[in-house]
C-alpha cells in the first residue's frame, strides 16, 4: 500500500500568492506612470527652479547667448545622450493642470529629454498638487539618489524643507531627529547636515563656490571650534585632503594647542583658578574688544547682544562685558 | 458602466463559460442592458450568439457574419458588412455591435485575424494602438449610454489584448480549474491584476472579485487544491464560495441548435443552473456593490 497522497499548492506558489496580494491591495495608484506629450508638460510657476535654463530657450535657442545657461545646457547634454539611446531610468512627477502637467520632480529630466528630441515623456501624475512639504519632500526624495548635486544644492533642498516644515508647523526647534523623520535620511547624515547648516560663514562660503561638496567633510570642520584650527583644516580640505587626513591634521593641532604653556612663570602661593580681568577707566576698550571679537565669522551671532549698549555708561558696560565673558566662556568652554 | 472581465492566461478553465453565463444572467435575469464582447482570436464567446463564418482569407480564423442591418443594394461607403470589435485597432467607424437571442443583450463579435494582427504591434507602439483602445472605445459616449454593462471575454495569454481589457476593466474574475498548471495560471493573473493596481487611481480600483472553482469535480485533486488555497491566509478571501461543476449540460448548451438555449431556461430542479445562479448572483451583487 502507498501512503495516500494530499494534493497542494507548493511552498513557493503559496508565498508567491501572499506576496502578490498583499502588494496589490496596499499599493494601489503608487506607480501611475504615463507616457504624456513634452509640449504639455511645463515647469510649475509657482516653484522655485533649479536651473535658469527654460524650455524656451531651448525651443528658440536663446540660451547659446548666455554664459550660464549654456553651461547648464551642456551639463545637460550627457543625460540628453543617455535618454537618447536608453529611454528615461525614472519617470518624471507631475500634476494636473488644467489641460497641461506641471512638474513637480524632474526639471534635468525633462529638459534633457527636450534636448534628446523626444516627443514625449515617462510620467507619474498625481491627480492633484501637492502641498508645499510633500512637494519639497518628493523633490528630497527624487533628489537623494542623484550624485550629481552639488552639496550647496543638498543644502538649498534641506533648507527649503524646513523652511516649508516651520510654515506649516510654527516656528519649531529642528534637531537632526526631526531631520531624520522628515526625511529618512539617518541619524548621522541628518546631524552632519544639521553641523553644516549652523556652520561659520567661511565654511558656507566655500560651499556656495562648490569647492566643498563632501557632506562628511562640511560637517566636520564646521564642528570645530578653534578658528584658527578650523581654517588650517578648511585649507586643508580645499587642496584636497581627505577626511582621514583632516582627522589627523586636526588631532595634531590640538595636542599643540594643549601643549602650548601660557603662564611661563608661576608665582609661589595658592594656584590660581581663574583670571583677573582687570580694570579699565576707558568704556571704549571694552567696546573695541567686544567689536573685535564679534566681527569674527563665528562669534558674529553674539553681536546682536551688544546693540543697545550705552558705551558712555559704566555700569552698563560693565553688565555688557560680563555677558561678553559668559558668552565666551560658553563657546570656548565646550572645545 | 461596469466592465467586468473573466481572465486566466491558462486556456481550458472556462473564461468563455462564464462570459456565457454572466452575458446572459445580466440580461435575462436583471435585465441590464448588457454589451458582451469577444476579444478572444478563438471566437468561441461570439459563436455562442452568433453564427460566424469562416475566414476564406484564413481557413483556421473566423469573422463575423453579415450584420442583420446591412443591406447591400444601399450606399454603405467602405463597409463590407461585418463588424468586429477588432475595429477599434483599425479607426474604422461602423463597429456596430449585433443583436442576440436575448433582447438586452448586444454582442460586439471577435475578429480572428484581425485580433491577432493588431495584437502583432511593435513594443514601442503597444500601449497607444493595443492597450488604450478597448478603455476609449468603451469610455465613448454612444456606448456609455446605450449599456450598463460590458463582459469582455479574453485569450488565454497575458498579450497585449489581455491587458488592454485589464486596463479598461471595472471587475475581474479568475476562472480556475482546481489544478496544477491553471493555478499557476492565476498566479500569472494575480501578478497583472497587482501591476494594474499599481497604476490605477485610488478612485477607480480595478476589482478582483475573486478566484472561481470551474469544472470542479468531487475528486480528492480538486478538493484539496481548493483546501490548499483557502488556507492561504492572503488569498482565502478571493476565493469564491461556490464552485461552478464539471457538467456535460454547459457543453450541450453549445451545442448548435441546442433547447433551450441558455442554462437559464432549465428548470429551477436543475443543479447545473442553481450552481449557476449561485455563482452570477454572488459576482453581479459585488460588481454593483456601490450603487
Amino acid at each position: 500500500m502507498t501512503k495516500k497522497r494530499r494534493f497542494g499548492i507548493s511552498q513557493s506558489l503559496n508565498q508567491g500568492f501572499s506576496e502578490t496580494i498583499n502588494a496589490a491591495e496596499n499599493n494601489v495608484g503608487s506607480v501611475r506612470f504615463e507616457v504624456i506629450a513634452l509640449s504639455r508638460v511645463e515647469t510649475d510657476p509657482e516653484n522655485p527652479r533649479d536651473l535658469l535654463l527654460t524650455v524656451e530657450d531651448l525651443r528658440q535657442g536663446t540660451f547659446k547667448n548666455n554664459k550660464d545657461k549654456l553651461a547648464e545646457y551642456e551639463k545637460l547634454q550627457s543625460l540628453a545622450e543617455t535618454i537618447k539611446r536608453k529611454g528615461l531610468m525614472n519617470p518624471v512627477v507631475v500634476y494636473r493642470h488644467g489641460e497641461r502637467y506641471r512638474l513637480v520632480a524632474g526639471e534635468r529630466r525633462f529638459l534633457a529629454s527636450i534636448i534628446a528630441g523626444k516627443e514625449d515623456i515617462q510620467a507619474r501624475i498625481l491627480a492633484t498638487k501637492p502641498p508645499s512639504l510633500d512637494l519639497r519632500l518628493l523633490q528630497w526624495i527624487e533628489n537623494t539618489e542623484r550624485e550629481d548635486l552639488s552639496l550647496k544644492e543638498r543644502m538649498g533642498n534641506v533648507k527649503s524643507i524646513i523652511n516649508e516644515y516651520r510654515k506649516e508647523k510654527g516656528e519649531i526647534e529642528l534637531t537632526a531627529t526631526l531631520l531624520k523623520e522628515l526625511t529618512g535620511i539617518s541619524l548621522p547624515q541628518a546631524s552632519c547636515y544639521m553641523s553644516v547648516l549652523q556652520a561659520p560663514s567661511d565654511i558656507i562660503a566655500a560651499i556656495i563656490e562648490g569647492r566643498i561638496n563632501n557632506l562628511d567633510k562640511a560637517a566636520y570642520i564646521a564642528k570645530i571650534k578653534s578658528t584658527e584650527v578650523r581654517l588650517k583644516t578648511l585649507k586643508a580640505c580645499l587642496d584636497g585632503s581627505s577626511l582621514k587626513q583632516l582627522h589627523a591634521l586636526v588631532e595634531s593641532e590640538q595636542k599643540v594647542l594643549q601643549k602650548k604653556p601660557i603662564i611661563t612663570n608661576r608665582k609661589q602661593g595658592r594656584v590660581a583658578q581663574r583670571v583677573n580681568m582687570g580694570v579699565t577707566n576707558k568704556p571704549d576698550v571694552i567696546k573695541k574688544i567686544i567689536q573685535v571679537v564679534t566681527q569674527q565669522a563665528e562669534y558674529s551671532s553674539h553681536s546682536r547682544h551688544f546693540d543697545g549698549v550705552d558705551w558712555k555708561d559704566y555700569s552698563h558696560v560693565t553688565q555688557a562685558f560680563r555677558k561678553f565673558i559668559e558668552l565666551l566662556e560658553r563657546e570656548v568652554g565646550t572645545q | 458602466m461596469k466592465i467586468i472581465a473573466p481572465t486566466n492566461n491558462k486556456g481550458g478553465v472556462g473564461k468563455t463559460k462564464v462570459s456565457v453565463l454572466l452575458a446572459e444572467y445580466l440580461s435575462k435575469v436583471l435585465k441590464k442592458r448588457v454589451l458582451a464582447i469577444d476579444f478572444d482570436p478563438q471566437c468561441n464567446f461570439s459563436q455562442r450568439f452568433l453564427q460566424m463564418e469562416i475566414d476564406p482569407a484564413s481557413p483556421e480564423g473566423k469573422i463575423p457574419p453579415l450584420h442583420p442591418d446591412y443591406n447591400p443594394d444601399e450606399e454603405n461607403g467602405d463597409w463590407d458588412g461585418r463588424g468586429s470589435i477588432a475595429d477599434i485597432f483599425y479607426n474604422q467607424s461602423g463597429t456596430i455591435p449585433y443583436p442576440t437571442y436575448i433582447e438586452n443583450l448586444d454582442i460586439m463579435p471577435a475578429h480572428a485575424a484581425k485580433l491577432l494582427e493588431a495584437e502583432g504591434v511593435r513594443k514601442s507602439e503597444v500601449v497607444e494602438k493595443v492597450h488604450k483602445q478597448i478603455g476609449k472605445f468603451l469610455e465613448s459616449s454612444d456606448v456609455q449610454s446605450a449599456y450598463d454593462v460590458a463582459v469582455i471575454d479574453t485569450a488565454p495569454s497575458k498579450g497585449p489584448l489581455t491587458v488592454s481589457v485589464i486596463k479598461a476593466a471595472t471587475h475581474i474574475v479568475i476562472p480556475s480549474v482546481m489544478e496544477e498548471q491553471p493555478i499557476q495560471g492565476i498566479y500569472g493573473m494575480l501578478q497583472l491584476w497587482m501591476q494594474e493596481s499599481f497604476r490605477r487611481q485610488e478612485t477607480r480600483p480595478l476589482e478582483l472579485i475573486g478566484i472561481l472553482p470551474n469544472m470542479f469535480r468531487q475528486i480528492n485533486l480538486h478538493k484539496e487544491m481548493l483546501e490548499s488555497l483557502r488556507a492561504n491566509e492572503a488569498i482565502k478571501k478571493y476565493v469564491m464560495p461556490f464552485e461552478l461543476g464539471q457538467r456535460a449540460v454547459f457543453a450541450e448548451l453549445d451545442a448548435e441548435g441546442a433547447i433551450p438555449k441558455t442554462v437559464f431556461d432549465l428548470p429551477d430542479s436543475n443543479l447545473a443552473k442553481q450552481e449557476a445562479i449561485k455563482v452570477c448572483k454572488y459576482i453581479t451583487e459585488r460588481i454593483f456593490a456601490n450603487d
